[in-house]
């Protein structure tokens, strides 16, 4: 099951990388000065890799193999409510 | 005064000179921005605020599932924005000593280039609709034509008066060239005061 859900991630991180990447692609060619198109693309690929390099740790530090196991019990987050 | 000697766009002749170009108004692209700027506001201040209202959620295993949720949703928002960004920012308005080109961006597949020249322009009326286009100054103006596409608009472009006094200039001159001739100093252009 993990492994399905990995490859399912697999193909949504290469789905977004690709549309960053012709973001990028579109903003330094359709730009009307070089030097703003350059600045566009440095600011929107920095926070862009920062996120997704993030999220790409984020999904792997997931337990999802306890996380599917749980599913069919009563979950945690409704344990939390009988506090 | 802005400089536009660097600015290249398709078509441009060695001859040909950037009198002014107009995105849209800053407050229009803010109106665009809107909806995903107050996501981002809910996002951050759930990111912030929730470990510190539930703090069983940083204390439990589904913590990283909290985090990788929360950086999944800003990662679409980032993407969103700069989407939302290049199909408004990338409308652009090109006025030189030649023509008038319009580049139209609908979203990232969709791109039309027009150009009208001088000559066949008819009438040219700007026009400032509600409070805050009042206010800060922008609004669309019409350029009326002869030819194939009747109307060509410049939506939401700020001082439309002053676009349209341009561009009735460079009309005038465009038919005064054709009637006598007479090559005269291209009139000088509100926006770069060259």
């Amino acid at each position: 099951m993990t492994s399905i859900l990995s490859l399912f991630y697999l193909v949504m991180f290469c789905g977004i990388a690709a549309i960053g990447l012709f973001i990028c692609y579109h903003v330094i060619r359709y730009s009307l000065s070089r030097q703003s198109g350059i600045l566009t693309v440095l600011v929107f690929s920095s926070v862009f890799l920062f996120f997704l390099s993030a999220n790409a740790i984020a999904f792997f530090r997931v337990d999802w193999n306890g996380l599917l196991r749980n599913l069919g019990t009563p979950s945690t987050s409704a344990m939390y409510l009988r506090y | 005064m802005s400089d536009y000697s660097r600015i290249r766009f398709p078509g441009i002749h060695d001859e040909e000179r950037v009198l002014a170009v107009y995105h849209r108004h800053w407050f229009n692209i803010v109106e665009e921005l809107f909806l995903s700027v107050i996501l981002s506001v809910i996002l951050l201040g759930g990111f912030f605020f929730l470990p510190s209202l539930y703090p069983e959620i940083v204390g439990s295993p589904n913590a990283s599932l909290f985090f990788f949720l929360e950086n999944s949703f800003f990662l679409f928002l980032w993407l969103t924005l700069f989407l939302i960004w290049i199909d408004v920012f990338f409308d652009i308005w090109i006025i030189t000593n030649e023509r008038i080109v319009n580049i139209e961006q609908k979203g990232l597949f969709v791109r039309r280039v027009s150009e009208l020249r001088f000559r066949s322009i008819q009438d040219v009326t700007s026009q400032v609709v509600g409070f805050i286009p009042s206010v800060l100054d922008y609004g669309d103006v019409l350029v009326q034509t002869a030819g194939e596409n009747p109307r060509f608009i410049f939506r939401n472009v700020p001082n439309p008066v002053g676009v349209k006094d341009l561009i009735m200039k460079l009309a005038d001159r465009d038919r005064r060239i054709a009637e006598f001739g007479n090559i005269s100093v291209p009139p000088k252009s509100p926006a770069t005061g060259a």
